[in-house]
Order: C-alpha cells, then sequence, then structure tokens
C-alpha cells in the first residue's frame, strides 16, 4: 500500500502536513514531445508496476481518457498500480477491470460511484481505498504525501507547442481545476488531446507537459452534464429552500458582499434560484459565488448579483460558456478552492454554502460517502472542505424520502465532522448546531421558523417510518477516510450483501 | 375553527399525502372526489383512512372532501373516514334539499361507532346551493361554507372571468348567511395556479367583504393566502395596546389615543389576538 | 367470517413512498406473502410483519400476497393491501 493516512483526526490545525516541493511550471527552455501512438507513449513514459497515476474527472461520466489508458495498462501486463483519480464516474468501467484483476491495487480519490465503488465496496480492491477531499487532494500532492508518477491529463484543447485549454475543443470543460496539483507535481504529466489549435487562454502552460498524444476523442461532452442540475419542482423541496433562505436572512447573512456556494442537487439549486430573486428584489449585491459552478449562478453573476466567479469545475456548458467569455469569471485550481494550507483559499472566505446530506447525525456528522449499508455511493467532494472553511454551512433535505430518514442515531460514515456544520433545513424543521445558542433563541423569538434539536427530528423519522434494523459490514477495511488535513477520520469496511 | 387556507391534496397520492402535514395550509383537504378517477376511488378512500389514522397530524387540521350524495361511493366513504376522526367533512354539491338526507347518513355512522360529531363544511357549487344556503347555515351541524366557483359557473351556463365578477352574487350571499350564524366561510379557488399575482388580488377582495380563507389548488397559493387572510404585525400590536389600555379602565367607553374605544371595538382586538395566537403570530 | 380471493386484486403504484399490491387466488388455504423492498434490509421483517398482522386482521385466507415496495410507510401499505384484498373478493 503506497498511499496510506495515519494521523488521527482532531482537529484542524493540529497536525500540519506541509512540505512543499518546487512545481513545475518554474522549468525553462522546456520542449513538449508529441508522441503519435500507443506503444511509443508507454515506451517513452516507462510505466512500472507499483507506480502512481493520476487523472481528473472534469469530463465527469464523459470521460474516455481514464478508460482509454487503463485498457492499455490491462494490455500491458502490469501489476501493483495505484490509480489517485479526482474522483471517478459510472463510465470508468475499465478501472474496475483493472481491480478485479488486480492489476489496480488502490484507489485514492474524493468521490466515487459506479462499478468501481461497487467492486471497492466488496472488497475487491488489496489495499483500502483512500476516500479524500478536493482540497486534501491538492494538498496531498503538494505536499508531497501522494507522489504522482505519471499524470494523464484529459486536455480539450492544445496549442502545437503543448499548452492545454479547457475552455476550446470539442469537449470544452471550463476550468481544469482539479488537474493543476497533477500538472504541477506529477513526475511525468502526459497531455491527451483531441483538438489542436490556437489557444485563447491557456489552462496549464507547456512548462508541465512532458508529452502530448492525440487520440480521436477524449469524450463525450453530453456527459459533462451529467448529475443533478435542474431545480426541484416538488412542493416540499421548494418550501425547504425558501425557510434556507429566511434563516441565511435572519442569520445576517443576506447583506452587500455576501459569498456564497451551492451544491447541484435539486434543493440547493432552488435555494441559489430564491436567493437570486431575493438579492435582485432587495438590490443586493454578493461579493462572490464559488465552487462547482451552474448555469443558474452564471445567471445572478452576469445580472451583476455576484461581482465574481471562482471555478474549480463546470457543472453545465452555461457555466463553460460564461469561463470562456466573461472576464470575472475565473478558474482556480483545487489548491486554491481548499487546500487548507493554501493561505489564500476560497472556502476559507465564504460566507454559506448550501450542502446535501445522505445522513446527519445527532452530533451533525454528516455522511454523502456511503449508504447505511456502508457500500460506497459517492464521496466528500467539496463538502468537508466547504463545511469547514464557510461561516454558515447549511445542510438541506426531505427528512424521509422513501422510508429513509435523513437524520441517524450515528452516521454509517463521516465526511464532514459535525463541528463544522452549522445548520440542518428538512421540512419538518430546522436544527441549529448547540454551539449557536444565541442564533437559537434570536430564531426563537424574532422569527417563525421552526426551530427544533436533531433529536426532535430523528423522533419524528422514528415515528413516521419505524425503528430500522442495524446492517453490519465485515470486518474487512475497503477504504479510509480522509480529511482535508490529511487525517484519518473514519474507515469504511467491507459491504455484506444480504 | 379559523383557517386561511385549505390546500387540496388528491387522496391517493402516497407521495402527496406523506408530505401534506409540512405544506403552508391551516387545512389540508384530502380528496376523494374530483381529483380521483373513477377506477381509484375505493384506494383513495382506504389511504386516506389509514393515513388519518397514523400521520402524526402536529397543529394542522386534516379535512376530507367526500364523493356526493348518490354517487356510488358516498357510504363507502363515510365508513371509511368518519371513524379514522378527520377534523372535517368537506360535502360537495351541497344544498338545503339534501342536507338532511346527508346529516343523517353521518349520524347513523356517527352512532354506530359511537364518535363525536363531526365538523361539516359545506361546499355551494350550484345555483340552487347559493339560493338554499339560508337552510343549511341554520343547520345546527353545519360549521361553514365554501364556495366552488367552477361548478357553479357551469351550473349557471357562464363562463369564468379573470375578475370573477360572476361570482359576485354568491360570494356575498355566502358569506353573509355564514357570518350571521358564526361560521367560518372560504373563498373559491383560484385556477391559474402561475398567477399568484393574479391570486393575491382575488385573496384581498375576498378577504375585504368577509370571508376568511381561500381553498388552495398549490401549496405557493396557500402561502400568500396565509398572508393575505391574516392579521398584520401592526393590528396585533393595536390590540394589545386595546386590551391593556382596557383593562386600566372600569368603564365601558373610553378615549384613546384620540379614538373611541367601546365594546366591538375590544370585541376586534380580542379577536385579532386570539387568531394572532392561533396562527403563532405573537412574539 | 373469512375472505377468499376469488380473483386477482392489485392496488397502488410503483412510485416512490409508494407500494404495489397483489392479491392472486392460492390453492389451499394459507396466505403467501412475497416482499420485494427497496429498503429491505432496513425495515424488511417491519414490513413482512404490517403485511401480516393487516391480512390477519381482514380474515383474509387462500391468497397469495405480493408486495412490491418503493419505501411506502406502514399506514400506505395497510392501505393498499386492504384495497387488494376487497378488489380480489
Amino acid at each position: 500500500m503506497k498511499y496510506e493516512p495515519k494521523n488521527p483526526y482532531q482537529y484542524i490545525g493540529s497536525y500540519n502536513p506541509r512540505t512543499y516541493q518546487e512545481n513545475k511550471s518554474s522549468r525553462v527552455s522546456h520542449i513538449v514531445k508529441q508522441v503519435e501512438t500507443m506503444d511509443e507513449l508507454f515506451n517513452r513514459i516507462q510505466l512500472r508496476d507499483g507506480m502512481t497515476i493520476s487523472f481528473h474527472h472534469h469530463l465527469r461520466n464523459g470521460d474516455a481518457v481514464m478508460n482509454l489508458i487503463m485498457d492499455e495498462i490491462l494490455k500491458r501486463n502490469l501489476r501493483d498500480i495505484t490509480v489517485a483519480a479526482s474522483s471517478v464516474f459510472p463510465v470508468h468501467t475499465s478501472l474496475a477491470t483493472a481491480i478485479e484483476a488486480g492489476v489496480v491495487t488502490q484507489v485514492v480519490s474524493a468521490y466515487m460511484s459506479g462499478f468501481v465503488a461497487d467492486v471497492v465496496s466488496e472488497g475487491k480492491c488489496l489495499y483500502p481505498c483512500v476516500m479524500q477531499t478536493h482540497g486534501g487532494r491538492a494538498l496531498s500532492i503538494e505536499s508531497g504525501k501522494l507522489k504522482i508518477d505519471v499524470a494523464f491529463i484529459a486536455s480539450p484543447a492544445m496549442d502545437a507547442s503543448g499548452n492545454i485549454s479547457g475552455r476550446q475543443g470539442k469537449a470544452a470543460c471550463g476550468s481544469l481545476g482539479y488537474a493543476i496539483a497533477d500538472a504541477y507535481y506529477a513526475n511525468v504529466v502526459v497531455a491527451i488531446t483531441d483538438t489542436i489549435e490556437p489557444l485563447n487562454h491557456i489552462d496549464i502552460a507547456k512548462e508541465c507537459v512532458d508529452v502530448m498524444i492525440v487520440v480521436d476523442s477524449i469524450g463525450d461532452p453530453k456527459g459533462i452534464v451529467s448529475g443533478t442540475t435542474r431545480i426541484t419542482k416538488d412542493p416540499v423541496g421548494l418550501a425547504i429552500a425558501k425557510r434556507t433562505i429566511e434563516l441565511m436572512d435572519a442569520a445576517g447573512y443576506i447583506k452587500n458582499g455576501m459569498s456564497f456556494q451551492t451544491g447541484a442537487g435539486g434543493i440547493s439549486l432552488a435555494v441559489a434560484a430564491q436567493l437570486h430573486q431575493k438579492l435582485k428584489k432587495e438590490s443586493i449585491q454578493g461579493s462572490f459565488a464559488s465552487g462547482g459552478i451552474t448555469g443558474y449562478l452564471v445567471d445572478m453573476f452576469e445580472e451583476g448579483l455576484f461581482e465574481r466567479l471562482y471555478d474549480v469545475q463546470c457543472f453545465d456548458l452555461a457555466a463553460v460558456a460564461s469561463i470562456q467569455k466573461n472576464e470575472n469569471h475565473y478558474s482556480i485550481s483545487a489548491s486554491q478552492y481548499g487546500n487548507p494550507y493554501n493561505p489564500e483559499n476560497i472556502v476559507d472566505q465564504l460566507d454559506v454554502v448550501i450542502l446535501g446530506a445522505s445522513e446527519i447525525d445527532l452530533d451533525f456528522n454528516v455522511n454523502v460517502t456511503t449508504g447505511f449499508d456502508h457500500r460506497i455511493l459517492g464521496g466528500s467532494g467539496g463538502h468537508a472542505d466547504t463545511a469547514y472553511g464557510s461561516k454558515f454551512a447549511i445542510i438541506v433535505s426531505k427528512l424521509v424520502s422513501s422510508r429513509i430518514s435523513v437524520v441517524v442515531d450515528r452516521v454509517t460514515t463521516i465526511t464532514t465532522p459535525g463541528e463544522t456544520v452549522d445548520a440542518l433545513v428538512t421540512d419538518y424543521g430546522i436544527a441549529i448546531h448547540p454551539r449557536h445558542s444565541e442564533l437559537i433563541h434570536q430564531l426563537k423569538k424574532t422569527t417563525r421558523l421552526p426551530v427544533v434539536s436533531m433529536k426532535e427530528l430523528l423522533d419524528t423519522a422514528n415515528e413516521l417510518c419505524g425503528l430500522p434494523q442495524i446492517i453490519e459490514p465485515k470486518e474487512k477495511i475497503v477504504a479510509i477516510m480522509e480529511y482535508r488535513d490529511l487525517s484519518v477520520i473514519d474507515v469504511i469496511r467491507q459491504f455484506d450483501p444480504l | 375553527m379559523s383557517i386561511r387556507s385549505a390546500l387540496f391534496v388528491p387522496g391517493n397520492s402516497a407521495a402527496m399525502v406523506l408530505s401534506s402535514p409540512i405544506l403552508d395550509a391551516d387545512a389540508i383537504i384530502l380528496d376523494c372526489e374530483d381529483a380521483i378517477a373513477m377506477a381509484s376511488k375505493d384506494s383513495a378512500s382506504l389511504l386516506i383512512k389509514h393515513t388519518l389514522m397514523h400521520l402524526p397530524r402536529r397543529q394542522k387540521q386534516f379535512w376530507v372532501r367526500i364523493n356526493p350524495l348518490g354517487s356510488d361511493f358516498f357510504m363507502e366513504d363515510l365508513s371509511n373516514i368518519l371513524p379514522s376522526l378527520p377534523d372535517a367533512l368537506l360535502i360537495p354539491k351541497a344544498d338545503g334539499d339534501d342536507w338532511d338526507e346527508i346529516i343523517s347518513a353521518i349520524e347513523n355512522i356517527e352512532n354506530q361507532f359511537q364518535l363525536q360529531p363531526v365538523a361539516l363544511i359545506a361546499l355551494i357549487e350550484s345555483a340552487k346551493g347559493v339560493l338554499t344556503c339560508e337552510k343549511l347555515a341554520r343547520h345546527p351541524r353545519t360549521k361553514g361554507f365554501l364556495l366552488g366557483g367552477e361548478d357553479f359557473a357551469s351550473d349557471m351556463g357562464i363562463v369564468r372571468r379573470e375578475d370573477n365578477r360572476e361570482l359576485l352574487f354568491a360570494r356575498y350571499q355566502l358569506v353573509t348567511w355564514a357570518k350571521a350564524f358564526k361560521q367560518i366561510c372560504l373563498d373559491t379557488p383560484y385556477t391559474d395556479i402561475d398567477n399568484l399575482e393574479g391570486f393575491m388580488l382575488d385573496c384581498e377582495f375576498s378577504a375585504s367583504i368577509g370571508f376568511d380563507g381561500k381553498a388552495c389548488i398549490h401549496p405557493l397559493q396557500a402561502e400568500v393566502a396565509n398572508e393575505v387572510y391574516s392579521v398584520s404585525d401592526t393590528q396585533i400590536l393595536w390590540a394589545k395596546e386595546v386590551l391593556d389600555e382596557t383593562e386600566k379602565h372600569s368603564v365601558g367607553v373610553f378615549s384613546f389615543k384620540g379614538k373611541m374605544i367601546d365594546r366591538p371595538v375590544i370585541n376586534r382586538a380580542k379577536q385579532i389576538i386570539e387568531k394572532a395566537k392561533k396562527w403563532g403570530l405573537l412574539r | 367470517m373469512m375472505n377468499r380471493p376469488i380473483k386477482t386484486g392489485s392496488a397502488g403504484t410503483l412510485e416512490s413512498n409508494d407500494c404495489l399490491v397483489t392479491i392472486e387466488v392460492n390453492s389451499d388455504d394459507s396466505v403467501i406473502i412475497h416482499l420485494e423492498s427497496v429498503v429491505k434490509a432496513r425495515f424488511g421483517k417491519q414490513i413482512e410483519l404490517t403485511i401480516k398482522e393487516t391480512c390477519e386482521q381482514l380474515n383474509l385466507v387462500g391468497a397469495i400476497v405480493s408486495v412490491n415496495d418503493k419505501g411506502a410507510l406502514d399506514f400506505t401499505i395497510k392501505a393498499r393491501v386492504e384495497t387488494a384484498v376487497k378488489r380480489s373478493l
């Protein structure tokens, strides 16, 4: 096992792993070698057993590059490869095959779903995988804890000299924020593109790139917008969004200069849409919105309701179109976004973040990584980063859907520690973390918001659904939950199918 | 009973019935009638029965609109739903001719199961209903009225208008009879769910002539209705001051802030405080 | 009085928070319950118990009860079973 976090989680700041190395962008008189075939590429990069390779996930479920490379690796009889991919999606079937064949023995990632998540949950990967956060991944690479031998960077467009842009090409995806650390610090950087043309904007300079190769297609742009990017029409979801806005307002966060981030879940997007109306109606101008950028945030930005967008990843084509044309729509790297030891990281400047949860417990710990049966279904992404950095982290969810309660006694897996979560807004009431006793008092006194305790929500859920049977996993640890400061916050054990 | 908004929810949708307690309406009307296809009537009736028996109701009222007298489902609805204790029954196609027969069917089942008398709301949706509402208003079992503008217009053979001018007589007639006998009176639904502004204007008019609240067909409408039919913070403050002042005076009539305060004014202040208490508006 | 189905009856839907219940004629007096549920791992035992109790309250005999559950709460399951049974008589 090559990548193994060991320090136990205490609270961020207790452990500083930072030992920065010099990055590659300062190399001088560097020439990018262009190769024609996969054979030539593999001869050149000298990939060997036991090495660590990396991928970014900006093409999301439309990505063709990881499968292309994994298929080559499967052909070449390599063993004991570690894959450090910023996220893994259902499209990545070849990685699942490589894990089952024992070719890949560890995965390090901030999010995984689909076949790879299944084979890892079932204990088929030799070493425990490491589930990171987006900011933590950048830190682990920059600090040299996670050493990447070869980074394979899907590059939507390149110029003839080897510079990379995410904003042009057939599979334009906008920001390349999650690939920056890989480009700076991997021993060998391979850029894979399907479009060679002059660039208007450079995301990754040629100084970082060692080898480039042109292929037929790096991915299907339709897959980029996979995932939930529609506002909920469900009246209950809309009611939750409305209460969330009232809570933000009562807590004093809706004002000039506010900064805001929201996930791409249906209720989170409804919060963005209702914030849009409110800012417009009351002529309030925010400073910035950040994160995965959606068309909803672009609309607010283009109407002047936010001065700037900080974009680590474009969630839809409207965001891609905006980053191509709007000056104050900035690409940022994962390190600038959420690395806790990057002094200018954006999450630390956030006022409010709206997040989802698959479970939240009596201590406000949140799980977005596994189901109650211990099967891996996702991962932190920026969840833990933004909850920590923001002044007010709000979780939005229906209390019960299809008999499953979001509020539980104890989360199956800790993705985000409760001490960094401030509020939960549900259809059956709002729970505020007890450390905000003054706010709780104020809300009860001056608003009609239904403030309740987390225990009351749990009791309501149990009254509706009944007490769930506890599902024990098997003994084997299949993944380690690495918090954003690279400490160990939890482990995931092998899923036990009934 | 004071209801600013009563929201119709189709009685056969498990998901909608489940989420109804947390929607923004003072009363939820679980519907067995118009929202339910013929083939699903039995299913809706039984889902409502079990829902009422087990769903935590919190502070919300749960009403049920049953199928009308003369339909195949009237008796079945009554025997399914009355024992599961709805807060009120909404009786469709009500008029003076049928009212006694309906009441006696209900009382038979109430006696059979030894139930407390349920509150009855008459849904007035015919020309005859409007003209014979006096009989209903005088009946001790009637607790209120709801006007159904769509069916009323089709009974009259007229087309609905944006400004509801065709409903003027029905509205004044119904609300005056209701008030004469201390019953609640709810206004007809507004069918254009995308036009919340039009909905608000409609609510404002009906509130101005005495309606207590409005039947709603979307949760967003209920939210607006709650605002319009509510008491304002200024009214609450005024009422509190009047009542405080009343305690200081032994005589029935006195002057406060340059205005004469007598019994009708004091009663109005009491009503405002009562409503504010009920809707959780007192801080 | 026992209730014995004479034909197939079904009620409910496959929408989330609901369930689809089908009652079929069984060859003997027993009541056989088949449960498929999206929350079987968490609530399977409780759901089976609810179905069994509802059938007993309805004095059902000679039936095959198949429930395809999409996360319905107990009162929804009871309502759907009762409707399906009545439709099978």
